[in-house]
């Protein structure tokens, strides 16, 4: 079974003169373990496409199936409950809460899951650690660097173990060595942890650790190729 | 989740000061307008409670002593000495008396007090003895004293009569105008009474059925109304209840909004600033009940502090006050800081609305815009 369906998604923005399609009958599925990178130009439609995938955007056609489940059948609290157990947000701008530290940045999920504060922190410090920021737990984002702000963004997108992550241009706002840093968290995250990873972005070295690469074009998918993944993947695992 | 709420909190200092001292503020304006109004009922009722009566007999449709005289004939007392059940009757003559100090219109309700017995004496005295009141002399209240800025020995003119002071007491301030005493001879000479007294006051047996004796005044001698003393302080109190109650309503109300206010502008604008965070929370998966639960927690936090600030400050500020205005004299009671806090969660609930509204609207979609 595949961990998402996507099944002839379409997405039209606005109506009349300015209406938008930004996705167009998109069709493509994720295996589990899959790492797979949506490349395409600026304003063809990468971004809305994975924004419906979270559960975030409703489709204007066709459906998306996470584990089978229908998005579109389910509540807005359904969804909620599927976004913070079965999936993983990993954004351009980081996205941490300026008032917490990283450690409780990475608890938040947890908490929200249900655990107790106490027992959240002592996952996210674990999961912090494996990350290599064990020596930053208690900075707030504004002490930390880019490429460490995203690293605290993955350990916060990993600790509810979710089955599917989703990154929107992980690399973007980092430095080339950050983004490498970046790169190989992503690429062990799927090889050694079985999750399946979907990556939208610009960046071309990202194709090191594809396993699927999806050309993205007007909304639509133009090419499917298989990514260099094997080549790279190998020589960095887990630090775990 | 809560910890968010706090942590958002103590990063945004100025703003938690901010509703933190709009709370406080507006539970200082609640609590004192309360308690002045406590204050005022309590001092109105002091000293018509100190007299010691069972019953007040007066004249039938007077209504309370202060908008109308009620006048007696001085031979009811034997008539009501010969009812089962009383013990003692006294005359008791009181009324409301203009004057002119310094060039100004002014007042006091002047009581006479039977030197023989004590009878109509002022509640505390605070200079002087009501003993040693002869006639030509007055005692008066340490709030018309204070305000007229009188002491022991100055005179007061009242009508042809010149009154020296002989001693200042106090619990008979009724807010427009002060108690006074004068002897029971200086009284007939000063109210022109001839055979006329104000009002009777009655004390019953011990084991007597006040309700009992009452109805046979009533029904013996036409013209006159019977009130026991619990009625008789009521009516006193009601003068405050009738013209200062809706005030201070309205002025609590006036309050309860600002307090709202306060807390709801740095609530909402606080969930302006952070609505991006929101966002991202929401994409979480964290729902919007918890994230109610965050506003609203830090509402109540702001609100509970304030509180706390406004309890702190609001005795020390009645007692700042109560050294420059005399007539400032404020009752507290637990029941009042019991429902202000009540109140105070009530702003901070209400204060929540908007900011909620506004959290609800938030779109998760936008966290992956730059
Ligand atoms: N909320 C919206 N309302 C209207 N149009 C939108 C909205 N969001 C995106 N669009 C339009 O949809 C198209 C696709 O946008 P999208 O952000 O998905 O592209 P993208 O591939 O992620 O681009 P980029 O690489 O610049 O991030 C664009 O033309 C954009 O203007
Ligand atoms: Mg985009």
């Amino acid at each position: 079974m595949f961990v998402a369906e996507i099944e002839h998604l379409s997405k039209i923005y606005g109506s009349g003169n300015t209406q938008v399609t930004a996705v167009n009958d998109v069709s493509l599925n994720v295996k589990k373990g899959d790492i797979m990178l949506i490349m395409g130009p600026s304003g063809s439609g990468k971004t809305t496409l994975i924004t419906m995938i979270g559960a975030l955007l409703k489709a204007s056609k066709g459906k998306v199936k996470i584990h089978g489940k229908v998005l579109g059948n389910l509540h807005e609290q359904e969804l909620a409950q599927l976004r913070l157990k079965e999936l993983g947000f990993i954004f351009q701008s980081f996205n941490l809460l300026a008032s917490l530290t990283a450690q409780e940045n990475t608890a938040v999920p947890l908490i929200a899951a249900g655990k107790s504060k106490k027992e959240a922190m002592m996952i996210a410090t674990g999961a912090l650690q494996k990350l290599g920021l064990g020596g930053r737990l208690h900075n707030l984002p504004r002490d930390l660097s880019g490429g460490e702000k995203q690293r605290v963004s993955i350990a916060r997108a990993l600790v509810n173990n979710p089955t599917l992550i989703l990154a929107d241009e992980p690399t973007a706002n980092l430095d080339s060595t950050s983004g490498h840093e970046v790169m190989k968290l992503l690429c062990s995250i799927a090889c050694t942890e079985n999750r399946s990873v979907v990556i939208v972005s610009h960046d071309m070295r990202l194709q090191e650790i594809a396993k699927t690469v999806i050309w993205f074009e007007d909304g639509q998918v133009i090419r499917t190729e298989k990514g260099q993944h094997n080549k790279h993947c190998e020589h960095h695992n887990h630090h775990a | 989740m809560l910890f968010i709420a706090l942590k958002n909190l103590l990063q945004e200092r100025t703003k938690l000061f901010m509703s933190i001292g709009g709370v406080a503020f507006a539970v200082v304006l609640i609590i004192l307008l309360n308690g002045l109004y406590e204050g005022w009922n309590e001092s109105m009722g002091a000293y018509p409670k100190s007299i010691p009566a069972d019953l007040w007999v007066e004249q039938d449709g007077v209504g309370d002593m202060f908008h109308a005289l009620s006048f007696l004939p001085n031979n009811l007392s034997d008539q009501l000495k010969q009812i089962d059940g009383v013990n003692t009757v006294h005359p008791y003559l009181g009324r409301q008396t203009l004057l002119k100090l310094n060039g100004e219109d002014t007042s006091l309700f002047i009581v006479a007090v039977d030197p023989a017995t004590g009878f109509g004496k002022p509640k505390t005295m605070e200079d002087g003895r009501w003993e040693d009141l002869k006639d030509g002399e007055i005692i008066i209240d340490e709030v018309f004293a204070k305000k007229q800025h009188l002491n022991i020995g100055d005179e007061i003119q009242i009508a042809e009569r010149k009154l020296k002071i002989g001693g200042i007491s106090s619990g008979g301030n009724m807010m427009v105008f002060q108690y006074a005493f004068v002897t029971l001879n200086e009284a007939k000479e000063l109210f022109q009474l001839g055979d006329k007294v104000n009002f009777y006051v009655i004390q019953v047996a011990p084991q007597a059925d006040q309700e009992k004796i009452k109805n046979t005044i009533i029904n013996d001698i036409p013209g006159v109304k019977v009130l026991t003393k619990q009625e008789f302080v009521d009516t006193s109190r009601q003068v405050i209840k009738d013209s200062f109650l809706p005030i201070i309503y309205v002025l609590v109300i006036i309050g309860f909004i600002i307090g709202s206010a306060v807390i709801g502008v740095t609530i909402y604008s606080a969930t302006v600033e952070k609505s991006r965070e929101y966002g991202v929370l929401k994409a979480i998966g964290v729902t919007h009940r918890q994230l109610y639960a965050i506003v609203m927690f830090q509402s109540l936090v702001s609100g509970i502090i304030g509180y706390v600030v406004g309890l702190i400050l609001a005795y020390p500020v009645a007692r700042l006050s109560r050294y420059f205005v005399a007539g400032f004299m404020t009752e507290f009671r637990l029941i009042d800081i019991v429902w202000v806090f009540g109140a105070t969660i009530g702003m901070a609930l209400i204060a929540t609305y908007i900011p909620v509204r506004r959290l609800a609207s938030i779109d998760p979609a936008e966290v992956f815009k730059n």
